[in-house]
Protein backbone atom coordinates (compact mmCIF):
# COMPACT_ATOMS: atom_id res chain seq x y z
CA UNK A 1 0.00 0.00 0.00
CA UNK A 2 1.67 3.21 -1.20
CA UNK A 3 4.97 1.33 -1.11
CA UNK A 4 4.38 0.02 2.41
CA UNK A 5 3.54 -3.51 3.50
CA UNK A 6 0.40 -3.64 5.66
CA UNK A 7 0.92 -6.43 8.26
CA UNK A 8 -1.90 -8.92 8.86
CA UNK A 9 -4.30 -8.23 11.73
CA UNK A 10 -5.80 -11.73 11.97
CA UNK A 11 -4.14 -14.86 13.38
CA UNK A 12 -1.29 -14.37 10.88
CA UNK A 13 -0.31 -11.12 12.65
CA UNK A 14 3.50 -10.91 12.71
CA UNK A 15 3.57 -8.59 15.74
CA UNK A 16 6.20 -10.10 18.11
CA UNK A 17 3.94 -9.29 21.08
CA UNK A 18 0.33 -10.12 20.09
CA UNK A 19 -2.11 -7.19 20.19
CA UNK A 20 -4.89 -6.84 22.77
CA UNK A 21 -8.01 -4.65 22.77
CA UNK A 22 -6.24 -2.26 25.17
CA UNK A 23 -3.00 -1.94 23.20
CA UNK A 24 -4.93 -1.57 19.93
CA UNK A 25 -7.06 1.19 21.38
CA UNK A 26 -3.97 3.02 22.66
CA UNK A 27 -2.23 2.54 19.31
CA UNK A 28 -5.18 3.81 17.27
CA UNK A 29 -5.43 6.86 19.53
CA UNK A 30 -1.75 7.76 19.87
CA UNK A 31 0.00 5.90 17.04
CA UNK A 32 2.18 4.18 19.60
CA UNK A 33 1.66 1.58 22.33
CA UNK A 34 3.97 -0.11 24.83
CA UNK A 35 5.84 -3.13 23.43
CA UNK A 36 4.84 -2.27 19.86
CA UNK A 37 6.47 -0.38 17.02
CA UNK A 38 4.94 3.01 16.32
CA UNK A 39 2.75 3.80 13.31
CA UNK A 40 4.48 4.78 10.08
CA UNK A 41 3.61 5.43 6.42
CA UNK A 42 -0.09 5.56 5.57
CA UNK A 43 -0.94 4.27 9.06
CA UNK A 44 0.16 7.61 10.50
CA UNK A 45 -2.58 9.28 8.43
CA UNK A 46 -5.11 6.76 9.72
CA UNK A 47 -4.19 7.59 13.31
CA UNK A 48 -4.44 11.27 12.50
CA UNK A 49 -7.91 10.83 10.98
CA UNK A 50 -9.02 8.74 13.97
CA UNK A 51 -8.36 11.72 16.24
CA UNK A 52 -11.90 12.81 15.29
CA UNK A 53 -13.39 9.53 16.56
CA UNK A 54 -14.62 9.30 20.16
CA UNK A 55 -13.26 6.82 22.69
CA UNK A 56 -16.31 4.48 22.59
CA UNK A 57 -16.10 4.10 18.80
CA UNK A 58 -12.35 3.57 19.01
CA UNK A 59 -12.93 0.88 21.62
CA UNK A 60 -15.42 -0.84 19.32
CA UNK A 61 -12.92 -0.72 16.46
CA UNK A 62 -10.14 -2.13 18.67
CA UNK A 63 -12.47 -4.89 19.91
CA UNK A 64 -13.34 -5.87 16.35
CA UNK A 65 -9.69 -5.91 15.19
CA UNK A 66 -8.63 -7.92 18.24
CA UNK A 67 -11.37 -10.48 17.49
CA UNK A 68 -9.76 -11.23 14.11
CA UNK A 69 -6.86 -12.88 15.92
CA UNK A 70 -8.34 -16.26 16.90
CA UNK A 71 -5.17 -17.78 18.35
CA UNK A 72 -5.66 -19.15 21.89
CA UNK A 73 -4.78 -17.00 24.90
CA UNK A 74 -2.12 -19.54 25.86
CA UNK A 75 -0.46 -19.38 22.43
CA UNK A 76 -0.57 -15.60 22.47
CA UNK A 77 0.94 -15.47 25.96
CA UNK A 78 3.74 -17.81 24.85
CA UNK A 79 4.59 -15.54 21.92
CA UNK A 80 4.58 -12.52 24.18
CA UNK A 81 6.93 -14.13 26.72
CA UNK A 82 9.29 -15.29 23.98
CA UNK A 83 9.42 -11.80 22.43
CA UNK A 84 10.12 -10.19 25.81
CA UNK A 85 12.83 -12.77 26.50
CA UNK A 86 14.49 -11.94 23.16
CA UNK A 87 14.35 -8.24 24.00
CA UNK A 88 15.93 -8.98 27.39
CA UNK A 89 18.65 -11.10 25.79
CA UNK A 90 19.60 -8.30 23.42
CA UNK A 91 19.83 -5.87 26.34
CA UNK A 92 21.91 -8.38 28.26
CA UNK A 93 24.27 -8.70 25.29
CA UNK A 94 24.95 -4.95 25.35
CA UNK A 95 25.27 -5.20 29.12
CA UNK A 96 27.84 -7.94 28.69
CA UNK A 97 30.00 -5.63 26.55
CA UNK A 98 29.76 -2.90 29.19
CA UNK A 99 30.68 -5.43 31.89
CA UNK A 100 33.75 -6.47 29.87
CA UNK A 101 34.94 -2.87 29.54
CA UNK A 102 33.98 -1.46 32.93
CA UNK A 103 33.74 -4.22 35.53
CA UNK A 104 35.65 -7.31 34.41
CA UNK A 105 39.16 -6.10 35.26
CA UNK A 106 38.39 -6.13 38.99
CA UNK A 107 35.40 -8.44 39.32
CA UNK A 108 36.82 -11.29 37.24
CA UNK A 109 39.86 -11.44 39.54
CA UNK A 110 37.95 -12.17 42.71
CA UNK A 111 38.85 -10.95 46.19
CA UNK A 112 41.91 -13.20 46.44
CA UNK A 113 44.03 -11.12 44.09
CA UNK A 114 45.39 -7.61 44.45
CA UNK A 115 42.96 -5.08 43.02
CA UNK A 116 40.37 -7.83 42.80
CA UNK A 117 36.73 -7.57 43.79
CA UNK A 118 33.90 -10.03 44.43
CA UNK A 119 32.87 -12.20 41.47
CA UNK A 120 29.45 -10.78 40.76
CA UNK A 121 27.48 -14.05 40.58
CA UNK A 122 28.21 -14.15 44.33
CA UNK A 123 26.76 -10.69 44.96
CA UNK A 124 23.58 -10.33 47.04
CA UNK A 125 22.48 -7.13 45.27
CA UNK A 126 21.91 -9.22 42.13
CA UNK A 127 19.54 -11.61 43.88
CA UNK A 128 17.08 -9.29 45.66
CA UNK A 129 13.68 -8.42 44.14
CA UNK A 130 14.67 -4.88 43.05
CA UNK A 131 17.63 -3.52 41.00
CA UNK A 132 17.77 -0.49 43.31
CA UNK A 133 20.76 -1.47 45.46
CA UNK A 134 22.87 -2.62 42.53
CA UNK A 135 22.01 0.45 40.46
CA UNK A 136 22.94 2.75 43.34
CA UNK A 137 26.26 0.98 43.95
CA UNK A 138 27.18 1.22 40.26
CA UNK A 139 26.14 4.88 40.01
CA UNK A 140 27.75 6.10 43.23
CA UNK A 141 30.54 3.56 43.72
CA UNK A 142 31.69 2.50 47.16
CA UNK A 143 33.54 5.19 49.08
CA UNK A 144 34.87 4.70 52.62
CA UNK A 145 34.06 7.43 55.18
CA UNK A 146 36.37 10.43 54.87
CA UNK A 147 39.85 9.74 56.13
CA UNK A 148 39.18 6.03 56.68
CA UNK A 149 40.46 2.97 54.89
CA UNK A 150 38.03 0.58 53.28
CA UNK A 151 36.81 -1.13 50.17
CA UNK A 152 36.57 1.22 47.24
CA UNK A 153 34.78 1.11 43.91
CA UNK A 154 34.65 3.88 41.30
CA UNK A 155 31.34 5.65 40.57
CA UNK A 156 29.86 5.19 37.10
CA UNK A 157 27.07 7.78 37.19
CA UNK A 158 28.93 10.05 34.75
CA UNK A 159 30.24 7.28 32.53
CA UNK A 160 27.05 5.30 31.87
CA UNK A 161 23.79 6.72 30.57
CA UNK A 162 20.52 5.50 32.14
CA UNK A 163 20.04 3.22 29.16
CA UNK A 164 23.53 1.72 29.46
CA UNK A 165 23.10 1.22 33.20
CA UNK A 166 19.81 -0.57 32.46
CA UNK A 167 21.53 -2.91 30.01
CA UNK A 168 24.27 -3.65 32.52
CA UNK A 169 21.71 -4.38 35.27
CA UNK A 170 19.76 -6.76 33.02
CA UNK A 171 22.99 -8.60 32.22
CA UNK A 172 24.08 -8.79 35.86
CA UNK A 173 20.67 -10.00 37.02
CA UNK A 174 20.94 -12.91 34.60
CA UNK A 175 24.18 -13.94 36.35
CA UNK A 176 22.21 -14.47 39.58
CA UNK A 177 20.00 -17.18 38.13
CA UNK A 178 16.91 -15.30 39.37
CA UNK A 179 14.00 -14.32 37.10
CA UNK A 180 14.46 -10.98 35.30
CA UNK A 181 13.63 -7.75 37.17
CA UNK A 182 10.54 -5.87 36.00
CA UNK A 183 10.88 -2.39 34.54
CA UNK A 184 14.60 -1.93 35.17
CA UNK A 185 14.59 1.16 32.91
CA UNK A 186 11.87 2.79 35.01
CA UNK A 187 13.71 2.09 38.27
CA UNK A 188 16.95 3.50 36.83
CA UNK A 189 15.16 6.64 35.71
CA UNK A 190 13.72 7.12 39.21
CA UNK A 191 17.11 6.63 40.86
CA UNK A 192 18.89 9.04 38.54
CA UNK A 193 16.15 11.62 39.25
CA UNK A 194 16.81 11.07 42.94
CA UNK A 195 13.40 9.52 43.78
CA UNK B 1 33.96 0.83 13.63
CA UNK B 2 33.24 3.33 16.38
CA UNK B 3 33.13 7.09 15.97
CA UNK B 4 34.34 9.23 18.83
CA UNK B 5 33.93 12.97 19.30
CA UNK B 6 37.21 14.01 20.94
CA UNK B 7 37.98 17.67 21.63
CA UNK B 8 35.47 18.72 18.99
CA UNK B 9 36.76 16.42 16.24
CA UNK B 10 34.82 13.33 15.15
CA UNK B 11 37.31 10.50 14.67
CA UNK B 12 36.85 6.95 13.47
CA UNK B 13 38.50 4.36 15.67
CA UNK B 14 39.34 0.75 14.86
CA UNK B 15 39.34 -0.61 18.39
CA UNK B 16 36.74 -3.13 19.54
CA UNK B 17 33.79 -1.57 21.43
CA UNK B 18 34.84 -3.10 24.74
CA UNK B 19 38.25 -1.37 24.58
CA UNK B 20 38.67 1.21 27.34
CA UNK B 21 38.76 4.77 26.03
CA UNK B 22 42.22 5.36 27.52
CA UNK B 23 43.91 2.88 25.18
CA UNK B 24 42.14 4.38 22.17
CA UNK B 25 43.18 7.92 23.15
CA UNK B 26 46.81 7.00 23.72
CA UNK B 27 47.50 4.18 21.28
CA UNK B 28 45.24 5.00 18.38
CA UNK B 29 44.71 8.75 18.50
CA UNK B 30 48.10 9.76 19.91
CA UNK B 31 46.50 11.85 22.67
CA UNK B 32 48.85 11.13 25.55
CA UNK B 33 47.62 13.55 28.22
CA UNK B 34 45.46 10.99 30.01
CA UNK B 35 47.72 8.53 31.84
CA UNK B 36 47.58 4.85 32.71
CA UNK B 37 47.98 4.60 36.47
CA UNK B 38 46.20 1.55 37.81
CA UNK B 39 43.80 0.44 35.09
CA UNK B 40 41.16 -0.11 37.78
CA UNK B 41 39.58 3.32 38.19
CA UNK B 42 41.32 3.79 41.53
CA UNK B 43 43.96 6.48 40.96
CA UNK B 44 42.35 9.09 38.68
CA UNK B 45 45.31 9.59 36.31
CA UNK B 46 43.19 8.58 33.29
CA UNK B 47 40.33 11.03 33.98
CA UNK B 48 38.74 12.80 30.99
CA UNK B 49 35.36 14.44 30.44
CA UNK B 50 32.32 12.93 28.70
CA UNK B 51 29.58 15.53 28.18
CA UNK B 52 31.17 17.56 30.96
CA UNK B 53 31.23 14.69 33.49
CA UNK B 54 34.57 13.41 34.77
CA UNK B 55 35.03 9.72 33.93
CA UNK B 56 37.83 7.20 34.38
CA UNK B 57 38.84 6.46 30.80
CA UNK B 58 40.65 3.25 31.81
CA UNK B 59 37.36 1.55 32.73
CA UNK B 60 34.98 3.16 30.24
CA UNK B 61 34.60 1.15 27.03
CA UNK B 62 34.34 3.17 23.83
CA UNK B 63 31.01 1.44 23.07
CA UNK B 64 29.27 3.53 25.73
CA UNK B 65 30.66 6.84 24.46
CA UNK B 66 29.03 7.02 21.03
CA UNK B 67 27.67 10.49 20.41
CA UNK B 68 29.11 11.96 23.61
CA UNK B 69 31.59 14.81 23.68
CA UNK B 70 34.92 13.66 25.08
CA UNK B 71 37.45 16.20 26.27
CA UNK B 72 41.07 15.73 27.30
CA UNK B 73 43.77 18.14 28.46
CA UNK B 74 44.70 18.56 24.77
CA UNK B 75 41.30 20.21 24.35
CA UNK B 76 41.81 22.78 27.13
CA UNK B 77 44.30 24.89 25.18
CA UNK B 78 47.63 24.82 23.36
CA UNK B 79 51.26 25.39 24.32
CA UNK B 80 51.05 28.85 22.74
CA UNK B 81 47.63 29.61 24.17
CA UNK B 82 47.01 27.63 27.35
CA UNK B 83 43.47 27.55 28.73
CA UNK B 84 42.73 28.89 32.23
CA UNK B 85 43.26 25.51 33.89
CA UNK B 86 46.61 25.02 32.17
CA UNK B 87 47.66 28.63 32.83
CA UNK B 88 46.85 28.23 36.53
CA UNK B 89 48.82 24.98 36.88
CA UNK B 90 51.82 26.67 35.22
CA UNK B 91 51.54 29.73 37.48
CA UNK B 92 51.23 27.60 40.62
CA UNK B 93 54.00 25.23 39.44
CA UNK B 94 51.68 22.49 40.60
CA UNK B 95 53.32 19.57 38.82
CA UNK B 96 56.22 17.63 40.25
CA UNK B 97 56.46 14.35 38.34
CA UNK B 98 53.23 15.40 36.62
CA UNK B 99 51.74 11.95 36.17
CA UNK B 100 48.52 12.61 38.08
CA UNK B 101 48.11 16.18 36.85
CA UNK B 102 46.08 15.71 33.62
CA UNK B 103 43.48 13.70 35.54
CA UNK B 104 43.35 16.30 38.32
CA UNK B 105 42.96 19.06 35.72
CA UNK B 106 40.04 17.41 33.97
CA UNK B 107 38.11 16.68 37.17
CA UNK B 108 38.79 20.25 38.30
CA UNK B 109 37.62 21.52 34.89
CA UNK B 110 34.31 19.67 35.35
CA UNK B 111 33.92 21.19 38.82
CA UNK B 112 34.72 24.76 37.75
CA UNK B 113 32.49 24.60 34.68
CA UNK B 114 29.62 23.95 37.09
CA UNK B 115 30.89 26.44 39.66
CA UNK B 116 33.90 28.61 38.89
CA UNK B 117 33.71 29.97 42.43
CA UNK B 118 34.14 26.57 44.13
CA UNK B 119 35.55 26.85 47.65
CA UNK B 120 38.74 25.13 48.79
CA UNK B 121 36.66 22.48 50.56
CA UNK B 122 34.65 21.85 47.41
CA UNK B 123 37.86 21.53 45.40
CA UNK B 124 39.31 19.07 47.91
CA UNK B 125 36.12 17.01 47.94
CA UNK B 126 35.91 16.93 44.14
CA UNK B 127 39.53 15.78 43.78
CA UNK B 128 39.11 13.03 46.37
CA UNK B 129 39.21 10.21 43.75
CA UNK B 130 42.72 11.32 42.63
CA UNK B 131 46.02 10.12 44.04
CA UNK B 132 49.30 12.07 43.90
CA UNK B 133 52.40 10.32 45.19
CA UNK B 134 54.70 13.35 44.99
CA UNK B 135 52.67 15.19 47.57
CA UNK B 136 51.94 18.34 45.58
CA UNK B 137 48.37 18.47 46.85
CA UNK B 138 48.61 21.98 48.30
CA UNK B 139 49.81 23.46 45.01
CA UNK B 140 47.20 21.53 43.07
CA UNK B 141 44.43 22.97 45.25
CA UNK B 142 45.88 26.45 44.81
CA UNK B 143 46.12 25.96 41.05
CA UNK B 144 42.48 24.92 40.79
CA UNK B 145 41.36 27.91 42.86
CA UNK B 146 43.46 30.14 40.60
CA UNK B 147 41.91 28.55 37.49
CA UNK B 148 38.51 29.48 38.94
CA UNK B 149 39.69 33.09 39.24
CA UNK B 150 40.90 33.10 35.64
CA UNK B 151 37.57 31.66 34.48
CA UNK B 152 35.74 34.39 36.38
CA UNK B 153 37.83 36.97 34.52
CA UNK B 154 40.24 37.96 37.31
CA UNK B 155 43.77 38.59 36.09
Amino acid sequence: MEGWHAPALNSASPSPVPWTVETLQTYLRHGIADLHAQSAGPMSEVVHDLSQVNEADLRALATYIASLDTRSDADRAKLREAALARAGASKAQHGNAIYDGSCADCHNRGRGEQGGALELPLGTALTIPTPRNLATIIREGIVPPEGERGAWMPAFAGALTDEQLTELLVYLRALSGQPAWRDVAGEVKKISRGD
Amino acid sequence: MAKLDVNGRVLEVQADGATPLLYVLRDELGLNAAKFGCGLGQCGACTVLADGEAIFSCITPVSVLQGRKIRTVEGLGTVEKPGPMQQAFIEAQAAQCGYCIPGMMMRAQALLERNAGASENEIRAALQPHLCRCGTHMRIVHAVARAGELMRGKS
